[in-house]
């Protein structure tokens, strides 16, 4: 799915003065790419991985998923759209605690009832070496295993767009490179569009895009 | 401890809405049990104040005492809350047994003596009456006017004494005579001055504790009111066995509550305590701080419930001042110790309990290098929540059910019990609930010594006829009896040989079972043979019972079976109706009634009697079984117009303007004067009173329990509500995450409610077993007891309505909790630092 950003805006308000937290951001990727948003602390490369996924509303501008404008969409719409098409890791895992692994790679079949392929999601669980560890709460996997965790759980609906977001923040910097390795494998073995913020630069120099943004203005984009 | 102070205060601040709901749960806990126990508190007072208002505050009553032992205890008796009643001088009357006297300020309380208008006197020139005595007196003074009365001094000589009239005081002769129990015709000052120093001619001592003292001094007849107070324990006993099982209910569900909530509360802060274990805080620290969160958590919900306790009494004294029994607020300090020290255990032991357990985990994650499996995975969504969740909060939902099933089932059995108690107790003393009668005047003496002619002395005896007359004639007043069996005994001139009828020759045949003398004899039954008409060698005298009735008691009560009533004949008393077994119409009997004269006494007898001979006829015959019965029935107007004397010895009577409160309050006030008119042994029984007085007993106890219920009912689903609230918002973190993921509001908010509902599902249908049971399982025992009703249209619309407030509260709960998923954006929710 090509991915069209154009003029988008966003700022928080709340605070003492308002923050513009995107100022007129306008970008295409197209399917299959791999992209690294970089950025230094708080310059709105996160805010504008969340609004590309659907997470938050943008103020104006638009985002289309090939033809698909999600700013237009109504919040039901989105969560449909999110839930079948974009995959999403974080930093902090965001694993339910209460789930098992396994329960958590499968949650977003889960939510959307469909029935399970056990055969798909134990070769996913295999591939991403967990197939031990599935049985077990997040609370007893290492922090390597719960990213990868939340990987399989992105992958497990077969998204055309995976979204990272500083995938590697909370690991060492062996599984930083397991997981970026990871990421890569997934993203030319199923042709996935994969988006990477990180403020990492040695991370961001392995990808084929590097989009910089600063104080919320896209920077350079170089391929 | 700085740190600590901060650490809370930042908590509280960024927690508000759970931190109340906590409190706010935890409060209505404590105040379930407060409540509780200052209403049953509430309502003993209530009923100990109303047992001395009606049988006055005293333990023991000495009638005529010694004076002089009085004089020389006087200081002691007064230290020990005994008074004195002292009668001066008797009012110059023949018919009247009015005194003149002092009652002291403890016998004034302890009696108690309450005005009706005015006050007390206060000096030896001022008086105040009794309202009974006033109305015998004739009297038509107001207050401040002056009355005078003649009176007879120590010499017997009749003085005038003159009084300013200060005050009219309620009736309380009546309930000092009736616990008299002594000889002589008893006196009671009516008439009450203000002077205390004059010779008295009698003292009785009321006193206030039953004392070493008050039990040993020399007096006529010693009343306590052990007996009586006993059967009022009794009822606040019986009371108790309705109320302890429902405080038990309260107490269970709070304690378990309390200890439920602590503990979701200490879970909450887990994280924070985890965190700053990790940067160094202490264990000491710890438990520093824990304290302090447990003395603000504690400390609010306690206030809060004191103040939720005294309005809910306070509500409850309101409602009930519309009603004949005001529930007077007694709140002790003791249900609220019990229930602060109870309350303050339970929340610092569960705080303790789960801080040891937090101790001995390692602060930072559990073992991950295990092999062993936490559970096996689910695959379908709501059996995987019901997995995860319901291990996360197994207690908590433990404590929702049980509060659901004891909610359900008690507004089931709550709803039915006072109802059914109330119908049961109705049941099994049917003649109380009769609308055939409000009042009876009865004597309960009778008989005589068989050479008195069973004659009842002193003479006098029985219901004054001339005041009953007067009553009787009262438009309002229906009576339903009227009848003299005891104060009037004939005899009867029979053949000895050769009986007159079978009636008569009966009575030799039971006399001779009984082995006794079947002939009545005495100095005067020759002379009564010959007034008879008969031979003193050939005939003899017996006595038959005979039954003295009015006309109008006779078309109530008997049942003619064979020949006709006529009215007439009756009247005149030559036509009688007799027993069928026994008799026949026709059949004759000679009947010789003693009269005895004003002044005859037991001893003087023969002096003072004359009979009054007459031949009379069975003109019609009643059914004996059905009137379970074998007595003469003779007119009692016949009876009155021969022996005019005579009073009445039972009287019935119904009221049929009852709703007519100031005629009811006319007629009871002529009942009194009747009763202080009549002999010493006549009481009155005023079943209207006693009806209201069991109806309101019942009342109050349905509206109690009604009550009770209602607000247990209320209390649980609203701490249901508040549970559900919190479960849902300590897992907001993961419903934000599956938002992340991409689920709808929608579908989050229906796996919640079908965990909420699978909660309600199991705690109605135990709830509803047992409630139906335990109440359809009182019904059959007791089948004779229509209850079709009370389960139709009380038990069934209170059942409905707790479910519903139930299933409307709980998903209430969930929807205001859920409310933030859709209100905030996702990414602000899962930044949130928790």
């Amino acid at each position: 799915m090509d991915i069209t950003v154009n003029g988008l805006s966003k700022t928080y308000t709340g605070g003492a003065a308002p923050v513009m937290a995107i100022k007129n951001c306008s970008l295409k990727i197209k399917s299959g790419e791999q992209i690294a948003v970089t950025g230094a602390s708080g310059s709105g490369k996160s805010t504008l991985l969340h609004l590309i996924a659907g997470l938050e509303r943008a103020d104006s501008g638009s985002i289309k998923y090939d033809n698909t404008d999600i700013t237009e969409m109504s919040q039901n719409k989105l969560d449909d759209f999110r839930l079948k098409n974009i995959g999403i890791v974080f930093q902090s895992f965001n694993l339910l605690p209460e789930f098992t692994a396994y329960e958590n790679i499968i949650l977003p079949l889960m939510l959307q009832s469909k029935k399970i392929d056990k055969t798909r999601i134990d070769k996913l669980a295999e591939y991403l070496d967990l197939d031990s560890r599935c049985e077990h709460l997040p609370s007893k996997l290492s922090g390597g295993q719960q990213q990868r965790v939340a990987i399989a759980r992105a992958l497990a609906n077969e998204p055309t767009v995976l979204l990272c977001d500083e995938p590697t923040g909370n690991l060492d910097k062996k599984s930083s490179k397991a997981v970026i390795d990871l990421l890569f494998n997934i993203s030319n073995k199923l042709n996935v569009t994969l988006i990477v913020v990180t403020h990492d630069e040695s991370i961001a120099k392995r990808f084929d895009r590097i989009i910089t943004i600063s104080d919320g203005v896209l920077g350079g984009d170089i391929q | 401890m700085k740190g600590s102070l901060f650490i809370i205060s930042k908590y509280i601040r960024s927690h508000k809405g759970r931190f109340i709901s906590l409190v706010i749960c935890i409060s209505l806990f404590i105040t379930a049990i407060i409540t509780v126990m200052w209403y049953n508190d509430s309502f003993k007072y209530s009923e100990n104040e109303k047992y001395k208002q009606k049988n006055g505050a005293y333990a023991l009553i000495d009638y005529y005492v010694n004076e002089d032992i009085v004089s020389e205890n006087k200081k002691e008796l007064t230290n020990e809350n005994a008074g004195l009643l002292k009668g001066y001088w008797s009012l110059n009357s023949d018919d009247q047994n009015i005194t003149i006297g002092y009652a002291d300020e403890n016998a004034a309380g302890l009696i108690p003596i309450t005005m009706r208008q005015g006050r007390l006197p206060q000096n030896q020139d001022e008086a105040a009456i009794e309202k009974l005595t006033y109305d015998l007196l004739g009297l038509k003074a107001d207050i401040g006017d002056r009355v005078s009365f003649e009176i007879k001094d120590s010499s017997g000589n009749t003085i005038t004494k003159e009084f300013i009239l200060t005050g009219i005081t309620d009736n309380f002769y009546r309930s000092l005579r009736e616990k008299y129990n002594g000889s002589q015709r008893i006196s009671i000052p009516t008439i009450l001055i203000g002077d205390e120093d004059i010779a008295p001619l009698y003292v009785h001592i009321v006193a206030g504790e039953d004392t070493f003292l008050t039990r040993n001094l020399e007096s006529e007849s010693t009343y306590s009111s052990w007996a009586d107070s006993q059967q009022m324990q009794t009822k606040i006993r019986v009371n108790n066995i309705i109320f302890i099982p429902l405080t038990l209910f309260f107490v269970i569900t709070s304690v378990v509550g309390i200890f439920s909530v602590s503990s979701y509360f200490f879970k909450d802060i887990e994280k924070h305590l985890r965190l700053l274990r990790c940067i160094g805080f202490s264990k000491k620290k710890a438990k520093k701080m824990i304290l302090i969160y447990i003395l603000i958590f504690w400390l609010l919900s306690l206030i809060i419930s004191i103040l939720i306790s005294a309005l809910i009494l306070f509500i409850l004294h309101w409602i009930s001042s519309y009603s004949s029994r005001t529930l007077l607020i007694s709140a002790g300090t003791v249900p609220f110790l019990c229930a602060a020290t109870a309350s303050a255990l339970i929340i610092t032991v569960s705080f303790f309990v789960q801080l040891k357990k937090f101790y001995k985990k390692s602060p930072v994650r559990e073992e991950i290098y295990t092999t062993k499996k936490s559970r096996k995975s689910r695959t379908e969504l709501k059996k995987c929540c019901h997995n995860a969740y319901g291990r996360k909060n197994r207690i908590e939902k433990i404590t929702c059910i049980t509060m659901i099933f004891l909610c359900v089932g008690m507004s089931v059995f709550g709803s039915f019990l006072p109802l059914f108690n109330a119908r049961g107790t109705t049941w099994a003393d049917p003649d109380l609930f009769t609308d055939d009668r409000d009042y009876s005047l009865h004597m309960t003496g009778g008989g005589g010594n068989s050479d008195s002619f069973y004659i009842q002395f002193p003479s006098g005896s029985g219901i004054n006829r001339k005041a009953a007359d007067k009553l009787l004639s009262d438009s309002s007043i229906e009576v339903e009896e009227a009848s003299v069996y005891n104060l009037c005994h004939p005899f009867f001139l029979t053949s000895s040989k050769t009986p007159e009828n079978r009636y008569i020759e009966q009575h030799f045949i039971d006399a001779a079972e009984k082995k006794i003398d079947p002939l009545f004899r005495n100095k005067k039954t020759s002379e009564m043979i010959k007034l008879a008409g008969g031979n003193a060698e050939k005939d003899c005298i017996i006595d038959l019972p005979v039954r003295w009735l009015s006309k109008k008691c006779v078309e109530k009560n008997i049942n003619i079976t064979n020949g006709s009533f006529d009215m007439d004949e009756f009247n005149s008393g030559k036509g009688i109706i007799a027993p069928d077994s026994l008799c026949s119409v026709g059949d004759v009997f000679t009947m010789i009634i003693p009269i005895p004269d004003k002044n005859a006494t037991e001893e003087n007898i023969y002096e003072h009697i004359s009979f009054e001979c007459t031949q009379i006829k069975v003109t019609s015959t009643y059914d004996a079984v059905k009137a379970d019965m074998n007595d003469l029935v003779v007119s009692l107007d016949y009876l009155f117009s021969v022996y005019p004397d005579l009073n009445y010895e039972e009287l019935v009577l119904k009221n049929t303007d009852k709703s007519n409160i100031e005629k009811t309050t006319e007629i009871e006030d002529q009942l009194e004067f009747v009763l202080s008119l009549s002999g010493d042994d006549v009481e009155l029984y005023n079943y209207s009173e006693m009806a209201k007085e069991f109806y309101d007993d019942v009342n109050a106890q349905t509206f109690q329990l009604i009550l009770s219920i209602f607000v247990f009912v209320i209390m649980i689903i609203t701490a249901v509500v508040f549970s559900n609230y919190i479960q849902v918002r300590s897992n907001i973190m993961s419903y934000a995450v599956m938002r992340a993921i991409g689920a709808r509001v929608g579908v989050i908010r229906r796996l919640i409610l079908s965990e909420a509902d699978r909660i309600l599902i199991i705690g109605t249908i135990t709830g509803t077993a047992a409630g139906w049971g335990i109440s359809l399982f009182f019904a059959y025992i007791a089948w004779n007891i229509k209850t079709w009703d009370i389960f139709l249209f009380y038990v069934m619309p209170v059942f409905i309505l707790t479910v519903l407030l139930l299933y409307i509260g709980s998903h209430a709960a969930v929807k205001c909790a859920v409310r933030s998923l859709i209100s905030e954006s996702i990414i602000e929710r899962l930044n949130t630092v928790e």
